[in-house]
């Protein structure tokens, strides 16, 4: 069943996340722990959306449950119409088709013994239906040349790259099943600005190319703001303020997300906030 | 006039299994008292490599110093005895690192860990080197100090574990303190708390504050002086407004512009083309070359001096002039 047009690719309908807290010997629950309370939002097809919040506030715990890591405690993800929660065996496959994601860290989310074709060629492995295999080849080719990395890197293996070419190779197995929505947990922190620069321009290119619809989850307020049509924040669990990306930075209503933005450092000196 | 504390043309290499790693290649600088020098640049421009240098942590091997004083007070730290280090480390240069989890000993309550110094090295007795250590955690503001000071380094937030390191930094009242990415692994409202306590206890002691770090934004809200490293050389030194308003340098320059700001919304980013140089194979003339937009010749063949294009400032790069002025 399709959704009408002009409806939301996705919708988050009080998604909620709750860790028990054991203690002691029985491991007895002592209590929970409100990671994701009660989350909801939409995202509208070819849009960015960007999640910003602290550690602990929820954001990473929210997009390991869109691709479906973690099992909500209740709540529903609807992807055009269909609840991403309620899908099981054919249409939970074709689901992890649709939705990817793209890790934090080039470091340890790639792995060590398999070269940069295996990572990418992998999706195909898991879902040989998305490509015949003499195809396959092919594709693995096109990946690397829309994330920037020529032929010749196929044979070489993760640690010979850079973090920022590392996280193209990601990017790329991210979008080796044509997806359409990309869910990005902190995509660039761990790199050095000069290729964070890099990372984020590609992203924002693939986006517009392949008519991703991107949620871009990150703690860099500027980042955020330069990537995202449109910004949630969240703490504490929950999504304290949302609206366009302009909207909430220049009016920020919520006092969490005032404060926020009063404590990022912005490069630029004469905009000090207080005289050291 | 002499500095407080001032390295001279460090040159320090690293051993590896694949070669030498020439990791600082002429390193100057100088910061007085009451003053924060940064030294920025990204990972493996040297910059943490200058403060172990100073602080005389540098593991050797693999590094050793080829090159150069480290002044303090006019004295060559570098020619002191091991002794001669042990007694400068602490007492007048202190530091503070970024992940205190692994600076901390977790087997050891902060107190104590505080007050280590203050036995060890001033001779206190254990009763008054752990009521200094109280005293210490209740001015960088740690929430009943007196109870906490039992607790473990595990039981604390990032926060308030960097605001122990810098109790512990303090203890014996130095007059460098150098902070290596002291809130990096720390949330945006606590990174501000942290600086702004850096900044108090800087002003209220006259220390000489050296900060490294990679973030721009930071720089821009604290430092006075700026020391902007690539490839193991400071490439550009500036005051602070200065540096910002109208970089000298073609790489300070691209990185200010590839950070997103706010005039340049939905425009793609300025890259930096290529990656930082591989530091066993620094390419000829000057390092920056094969990523710089406005590299000439000249500048692929002569490694371009440090010179000083406007009074008070310092870059090295063969069109500095050009850059300054706009037209390159």
């Amino acid at each position: 069943m399709a959704a009408p047009e002009g409806a939301p690719l996705l919708e988050v309908r009080n998604l909620v996340k709750h860790y028990p807290v054991e203690r002691g010997l029985l491991r007895r629950v002592q209590g929970h722990v409100k990671a994701v309370d009660d989350v909801s939002f939409t995202l509208a097809r070819g849009e960015t959306l960007g999640i910003v919040g602290e550690s602990g506030s929820g954001k990473s715990t929210l997009a390991r449950m869109l691709v479906r890591l973690e099992t909500p405690t209740s709540g529903q993800a609807l992807l055009e119409g269909q609840d991403l929660f309620a899908m099981r065996g054919e249409e939970l496959v074709s689901l992890r088709r649709r939705m990817q994601m793209v890790m934090q860290d080039p470091y340890t989310s790639l792995n060590p013994r398999m070269t940069v074709g295996d990572i990418i060629r992998e999706p195909f492995e898991i879902h040989p239906e998305a490509l015949p295999r003499s195809q396959r080849a092919a594709r693995v080719r096109e990946l690397l040349d829309l994330v920037g990395l020529s032929p010749e890197h196929l044979h070489r293996y993760p640690h010979q790259f850079s973090g920022g070419q590392r996280q193209r190779i990601g990017i790329a197995r991210a979008l080796a099943l044509s997806p359409q929505i990309v869910v990005c947990d902190e995509p660039v922190s761990a790199l050095d600005v000069s290729i964070q620069a890099q990372v984020i321009n590609l992203l924002e290119q693939l986006q517009v190319q392949l008519g991703l619809s991107l949620i871009f989850i990150a703690h860099d307020l500027s980042v955020v703001r330069h990537i995202s049509s449109r910004v949630a924040v969240m703490y504490q669990g929950r999504i304290v303020e949302s609206g366009p990306t302009e909207d909430v930075y220049n009016h920020p209503a919520h006092p969490y997300t005032q404060r926020l933005l009063a404590a990022a450092p912005v490069a630029d000196p004469s905009l000090r906030r207080s005289t050291g | 006039m002499s500095h407080l504390l001032e390295v001279q043309d460090l040159h320090v290499e690293f051993r590896t299994r694949d070669g030498v790693a020439r990791v600082l290649n002429g390193v100057s600088c100088h910061v007085d008292a009451g003053e924060t020098l940064a030294l920025l640049g990204e990972s493996g421009s040297g910059k943490s490599v200058t403060a172990q240098a100073i602080m005389g942590i540098l593991d050797s091997p693999p590094a050793a110093i080829r090159s150069g004083r480290v002044l303090l007070e006019g004295r060559d730290l570098l020619a002191l005895p091991e002794s001669g280090r042990r007694e400068v480390r602490g007492k007048s240069i202190a530091m503070v690192f970024q992940d205190s989890l692994s600076a901390l000993n977790p087997v050891f309550p902060v107190g104590w860990q505080i007050g280590e110094a203050l036995r060890v090295r001033a001779g206190l007795d254990r009763k008054s080197a752990a009521r200094r250590a109280v005293e210490l955690m209740d001015r960088v503001r740690i929430p009943s100090a007196a109870s906490r000071a039992r607790d473990y380094p595990h039981q604390f937030s990032g926060g308030m574990r960097q605001r122990v390191m810098i109790a512990m930094a303090l203890a014996l009242d130095p007059k460098v303190l150098i902070a290596d990415e002291p809130t990096t692994a720390l949330d945006v409202t606590v990174q501000a708390q942290i600086m702004d306590l850096l900044m108090e206890l800087k002003n209220e002691r006259g220390m000489a504050l050296i900060l490294i770090t990679h973030d721009l934004g930071v720089v821009a809200q604290v430092a006075d002086r700026i020391a902007v490293m690539y490839a193991g050389r400071i490439i550009e030194q500036a005051g602070v407004h200065d540096l910002y308003r109208r970089p000298a340098h073609p790489y300070t320059r691209a990185l200010l512009e590839s950070i997103p700001s706010r005039h340049r919304q939905g425009e793609p980013l300025t890259t930096i083309r290529g990656l930082p140089p591989n530091l066993l194979r620094i390419p000829a003339g000057c390092p920056f070359h094969p990523r710089c937009p406005i590299a000439i010749d000249h500048c692929r063949v002569v490694l371009p001096p440090v010179t000083e294009p406007v009074a008070g400032r310092l870059a090295a790069c063969h069109r500095t002039r050009e850059v300054l002025d706009g037209s390159a």
